[in-house]
């Protein structure tokens, strides 16, 4: 059996040993449990203003399902966002004011083992965060919209965004001298990410709109953790509002997506009005609720994909499919993630190169003292014997 | 895993070298903080770096435990360059710091399992190391006390106990007596020479002369990045032999002092600094010349409350050899 990590075991301890790390537990799961409360709350009151009052929960349920989980998962990354990068980012940094980083240094450990010994810990802390949301999901799970591939795939993408974050965030913490300036601009970091590539893209929309109709998806928004996150979960709906979709914050960054992301809009409206596609056989009867609008024909929906999951709960996820779509184009979130991880991979190179302390002997004799004469031998490395005496 | 051969270095006089330093060259920036230093450590004998802040100590002993590379000059310990063998020489080698780094929340017994841990070693090594390095340094009582709880004398004595953790053949110790009060200083001075008598070598710096003096070797006398003087006790104190220290105090202020800073260097002085309303002397010579340094001051009108002649020893020797080798 291999041992593990001792950087990382020694982390875990620490980590919760300390109050710290139970009470930011507890608050981020306090706050998101508010949160999704009140989504709960507006998204019905958005039902019954578009349908008018009394409209039937159980018919309504996908819609709102669908609104709840993407509400959970921008809310999710939002918090981790918050409470994920502070934490790597005071990790070398926080060895170096403690002195600790030359001890740790001059033992048998390589660099590569202390970042990833304190990669490791930063992996189980963001996973801890991710999953410990699962559960407030429940509503939603029970209300469906959305398909176990997408819980999974978003689930996958918040992970490894965070920890690509957190890699960056080592990096930052190995070249920073203080905790306090690794943390601010690991957090510039980010606010670049999710705010500064915002604005990148509207100036990009605004620019290619004066030169012609065409307006494809801003390159900045590829660095942006939420628009990838849209993608992830499938939460591109072309006028989701007219079709009776809820507008999420993912909805409608989904806007942005290339129109190939797009979830079909026929299958929407026909979603929403009620439609029996396809008679998929729906297992429950008494969940069958009358239409909420009186559907005028629409044309047939082909379901393109007939080995999706199941939906979750509600029967009438059923003729309410959102998840589905022609997949088309490259898929965006698998876009952004390898943009994450590559950025990750940057953080990780320059820690494990600042945490080296020999430099190769040949930068040595480069800056040493006396220029070596032309033509002589390199004057340390290559003759190892000669060492005895200096004039 | 290979055993090292501890190696015959050349340059050492017969007996195999710990280490062996020459040349040694590192500049930070404009600040040159070690200039051609040469040091040679026997195996087995315990090596006292003397002098004052900033004379090199530390960056010395942080090339010869692997954490900088060096500008020029050669390092061997036991026969591995750090900067060529940085692994070799870490297995080998163990580092006290002038601080104590603190992992807060962690016991005695798994901060110092950390880092046996981190050297690679085995959880069932590590059980039984860890028990008689507490027992070794007198904390077995305070093993599952956080480290934060302890005090100065028993975080040096942990941090000490972290540098055998890995059974090195050579001590690094750099100040490790600094700020202990008079008992604590004792006790290491206890755990040190066992080490000795276990067969360690030990590399040991300080600034405070009179804890190393009964317990080296061999001394060597390091200012301005430069080995001054090196070897036993006894050759050093030989060698300054024919000097005199004396110690005056002055009334009148800082000016006074200064003032009879400056007669005694016009009157022949080697050295002579002030320090708070007290003058420090070198002179050559015997009790004469003291007496006629007396007569100087004096004579310039300066207010002697009390001069003597300052008991010799290690500090005599230092400022002898540090000051008297620059004029």
């Amino acid at each position: 059996m291999r041992a593990v990590n001792p950087v990382l075991r020694r982390e875990l301890v620490e980590r919760w040993r300390s109050r710290r790390a139970p009470v930011t537990l507890t608050l981020y799961l306090a706050v998101l449990g508010a949160i999704m409360y009140l989504l709960y709350r507006v998204g019905v009151a958005m039902l019954d203003a578009q349908f008018g009052f009394g409209v039937d929960a159980a018919s309504a349920g996908p819609v709102l399902g669908r609104f709840l989980i993407e509400g959970l998962f921008f809310f999710v990354l939002l918090l981790v966002l918050f409470v994920g990068p502070g934490y790597a980012a005071a990790q070398i940094s926080g060895e170096r004011e403690r002195r600790t980083l030359t001890l740790l240094q001059v033992t048998l450990l390589g660099p590569l083992q202390i970042v990833l010994g304190k990669l490791g810990a930063a992996v189980a802390w963001l996973t801890l965060l991710v999953t410990a949301a699962v559960p407030l999901g429940a509503a939603a799970f029970f209300l469906g919209g959305f398909g176990l591939v997408d819980l999974l795939r978003g689930g996958v993408y918040l992970i490894v965004i965070a920890v690509a974050i957190a890699a960056m965030g080592l990096g930052i913490s190995s070249l920073t001298k203080r905790t306090t300036g690794s943390i601010v601009l690991t957090y510039g970091l980010v606010l670049t990410l999710v705010l500064g590539t915002f604005f990148l893209s509207a100036v990009e929309a605004v620019f290619r709109a004066t030169r012609n109709a065409h307006v494809p998806t801003p390159v900045a928004l590829y660095l942006n953790p939420f628009f990838g996150l849209a993608d992830a979960v499938n939460a591109a709906r072309p006028m989701f509002f007219e079709a009776g979709g809820l507008p999420s914050p993912l909805g409608l960054l989904g806007q942005a997506l290339p129109e190939a992301r797009m979830v079909d809009e026929a299958m929407m409206g026909g979603a929403i009005a009620g439609e029996v596609v396809e008679a998929v056989p729906v297992p429950v009867e008494e969940f069958e609720s009358a239409p909420l609008v009186p559907g005028e024909e629409p044309p047939p929906v082909v379901i393109a994909e007939p080995d999706l999951p199941p939906p979750m709960v509600a029967p009438d996820a059923e003729n309410f499919r959102p998840g589905v779509r022609p997949d088309a184009g490259p898929p965006v979130w698998l876009i952004v993630m390898l943009l994450y991880l590559l950025m990750g991979l940057l953080g990780l190179l320059v820690a494990t190169r600042r945490l080296r302390v020999t430099e190769p002997r040949s930068r040595v004799s480069a800056t040493a003292g006396s220029p070596p004469r032309p033509g002589a031998p390199a004057p340390a490395a290559a003759e190892p014997g000669r060492w005895e005496r200096a004039p | 895993m290979t055993t090292v051969e501890p190696e015959q270095a050349p340059a050492a006089s017969g007996a195999v070298a710990a280490v062996v330093v020459r040349g040694l060259v590192k500049r930070y920036g404009r600040l040159l903080a070690v200039d051609h230093l040469d040091l040679d450590v026997p195996a087995g004998s315990v090596v006292g770096l003397i002098g004052p802040n900033g004379a090199g100590k530390t960056t010395t002993m942080s090339a010869i435990t692997t954490l900088l590379t060096p500008d020029a000059g050669r390092i061997k310990v036991f026969g591995h360059d750090p900067d060529l063998e940085p692994r070799e020489v870490r297995r080998l080698v163990g580092w006290m710091p002038d601080f104590f780094g603190l992992y807060e929340g962690l016991t005695c017994a798994e901060y110092l399992d950390f880092f046996a841990a981190a050297y690679g070693l085995a959880a069932t090594v590590r059980r039984s190391r860890v028990g008689d390095l507490l027992e070794l340094v007198d904390l077995t009582d305070k093993r599952d006390t956080d480290v934060a709880g302890l005090s100065r004398g028993m975080q040096q004595r942990l941090g000490l106990a972290r540098t055998l953790v890995h059974d090195p053949s050579l001590l690094v110790l750099d100040e490790p007596a600094s700020g202990l009060d008079p008992r604590a200083r004792i006790d290491l001075r206890e755990i040190l020479l066992e080490l000795a008598r276990q067969g360690k070598t030990i590399l040991i710096s300080s600034h405070i002369l009179a804890e190393l003096g009964e317990m080296c070797d061999r001394v060597a006398i390091v200012q301005h990045g430069r080995v001054l003087a090196q070897g036993t006790p006894d050759e050093l104190k030989a060698a300054s032999r024919g000097t005199t220290s004396v110690q005056a105090r002055i009334l009148g202020g800082p000016d006074a002092v200064q003032r009879a800073v400056a007669v005694a260097l016009d009157g022949g002085a080697l050295q002579a600094v002030g320090q708070g309303p007290t003058l420090f002397a070198e002179l050559t010579g015997g009790e004469d010349a003291a007496a006629d340094l007396l007569a100087l001051l004096v004579g310039a009108g300066l207010r002697v409350v009390s001069f003597a002649e300052r008991d010799g020893g290690l500090e005599r020797l230092f400022l002898s050899v540090t000051d008297g080798g620059r004029s």
